[in-house]
């Protein structure tokens, strides 16, 4: 069942995620005839309608994801949700799953887009040898930062689950404030986390050894107490966060819910 | 032998203060074409989405073919309910291929039949379709499941006579033979030619529970008639 109600969360958001790579594809194409012009002026608007585009695509991104979850477990669609025979858990999961596997769907195409960008509007740059600095440079840190991602991923849309099953809740729904509650409710959710996030690593700081004066005032940036203390900090809390909210919302969904 | 297909006992359901449901508590048969009739805001949608697991703030208890409300009541549970819920910018076909992936008991070659039926085709769009052929699909997709239970909430409210008719007819020529059907209306007129038996829901509470045909016998009256003795404003 978990194979099937993926399927169908996948289906759902094809056309969507497709759009946003023809637009890649469009402004890659115009990119390149913009640098046939040799035209300096047109390679700096490429780049900054580039950084433009890779917000909206990233904030697309959360959009679909935020309608999809919504529609689906609380609006018009989660009538079809809760019929099909499947557990609240596997259904959650596979939305989970799904905005996952988007989610990594459009980081490599992002990917690719600033690359094929670079090396259009650079011609002359050994891109290659680029590309095996920035690797070199990221080895030390390749594990940590893909599990980091697909954590991120998860924990951003698992906040939207929580805020979804939030808005459906009975108490919500008697006061016909679903949307805007999901909304509120992810916005305080992630300040929270970030809070604890925060505190958290400052505590991690302390506890090794650091103070104060000599790391949070001196000079942040450079502190390797600091990254080292921050970066642990976000994959305990990443990880927490990941099993905490989705106990959370299954249980608002499965015990407490209103459609 | 249990022939008992849906057991609902004492259940409650309050919206804040107001009460929706207050002890409801009754059982459908094998076989049986169970009117819940009530005019608005007596309960009945209330009752169907619990029983569809669609509410889950209840007290009570209920079980669908002896198994309580979960994944093995949804999978014997086709329900039609009173709102348009697929997705409107996939085509019929598609509609069609979730119905197949996700109810084991969907017959597509009985769905692609009542759809010629209804003068749709696989093909076209649901956004293209008007709000009467959507109902019609999605009846088309319920009546489509060989389901031990038939849940409709409200089909024929709203729509003209003679897609009231034909809904009515669809639904009694396709349901199986071995399913039982609860039909919630306000429409009386409308159904009580077919119903076995009938439950009366008055501001939450089952007032009249009985097999229609002695209840016309002993009252010497219709069941319209009885519903308007019993909901007289």
């Amino acid at each position: 069942m978990l194979g099937k109600l993926l399927k169908y969360d996948l289906q759902n958001s094809v056309k969507y995620y497709a759009t946003m790579a023809a637009i890649l594809v469009c402004s890659i194409i115009i990119a390149f005839l913009c640098s046939l012009t040799k035209i300096s002026v047109l390679s700096t608007i490429v780049f900054g309608f580039s950084y433009l585009l890779t917000f909206l695509l990233v904030g697309g991104y959360f959009l679909v994801c935020f309608t999809r979850f919504y529609t689906q477990m609380c609006g018009n669609e989660s009538y079809l949700t809760y019929m099909v025979p499947a557990s609240i858990g596997k259904t959650v999961f596979s939305k989970l799953l799904a905005a996952l596997l988007w989610g990594i769907v459009i980081i490599v195409m992002l990917i690719g887009f600033w690359t094929a960008l670079v090396y259009i509007t650079f011609p002359n740059l050994n891109l290659s040898t680029q590309i095996d600095n920035v690797l070199e440079t990221l080895k030390p840190f390749t594990s940590f930062l893909m599990i980091m991602v697909v954590f991120l991923l998860l924990v951003s849309n698992l906040l939207i689950a929580l805020s979804s099953a939030i808005s459906c809740l009975p108490v919500v729904k008697n006061r016909n404030g679903g949307l805007g509650i999901l909304i509120i409710s992810f916005f305080v959710l992630y300040q929270l986390s970030v809070i604890v996030l925060v505190a958290v690593s400052m505590i991690m700081v302390l506890l090794s050894g650091g103070s104060f004066t000599s790391e949070f005032l001196s000079n942040p940036a450079s502190s390797s107490l600091i990254f080292n203390s921050v970066s642990n900090a976000m994959l305990g809390c990443t990880v927490m966060y990941t099993i905490l909210f989705y106990i959370i919302s299954v249980h608002l969904f499965r015990k407490h819910r209103r459609i | 032998m249990n022939t008992s297909v849906l057991s609902v006992n004492n259940v409650d359901k309050n919206y804040g203060q107001r009460k929706a449901l207050q002890g409801a508590s009754f059982n459908v048969e094998k076989g049986q074409i169970v009117g819940l009739l009530g005019p608005n805001g007596s309960g009945k949608t209330t009752l169907i989405k619990i029983i569809n697991n669609l509410i889950t703030d209840y007290t009570g208890d209920i079980q669908v073919c002896g198994a309580p409300l979960g994944v093995l009541s949804k999978a014997k549970i086709s329900y039609l309910p009173d709102t348009i819920f697929l997705r409107k910018d996939i085509k019929i076909s598609t509609a069609f291929g979730i119905y197949r992936d996700f109810f084991i008991d969907f017959d597509i070659v009985k769905a692609q039949e009542m759809l010629t039926l209804v003068e749709l085709t696989e093909e076209q769009r649901i956004n293209t379709l008007s709000k009467g052929m959507k109902e019609k699909l999605q009846l088309v997709l319920a009546m489509a499941r060989q389901a031990s239970l038939y849940i409709f909430d409200e089909p024929i409210a709203g729509v003209d006579p003679a897609a009231r008719e034909f809904i009515i007819e669809t639904i009694l020529k396709h349901y199986s033979e071995d399913g039982s059907i609860l039909f919630a209306t306000h429409l009386i007129s409308d159904v009580e030619h077919f119903i076995t038996r009938v439950l009366f829901l008055k501001e939450g509470h089952i007032i009249l529970d009985g097999d229609s045909d002695e209840l016309r016998e002993n009252r010497g009256k219709s069941i319209n008639k009885i519903f308007k003795e019993e909901f007289k404003c």
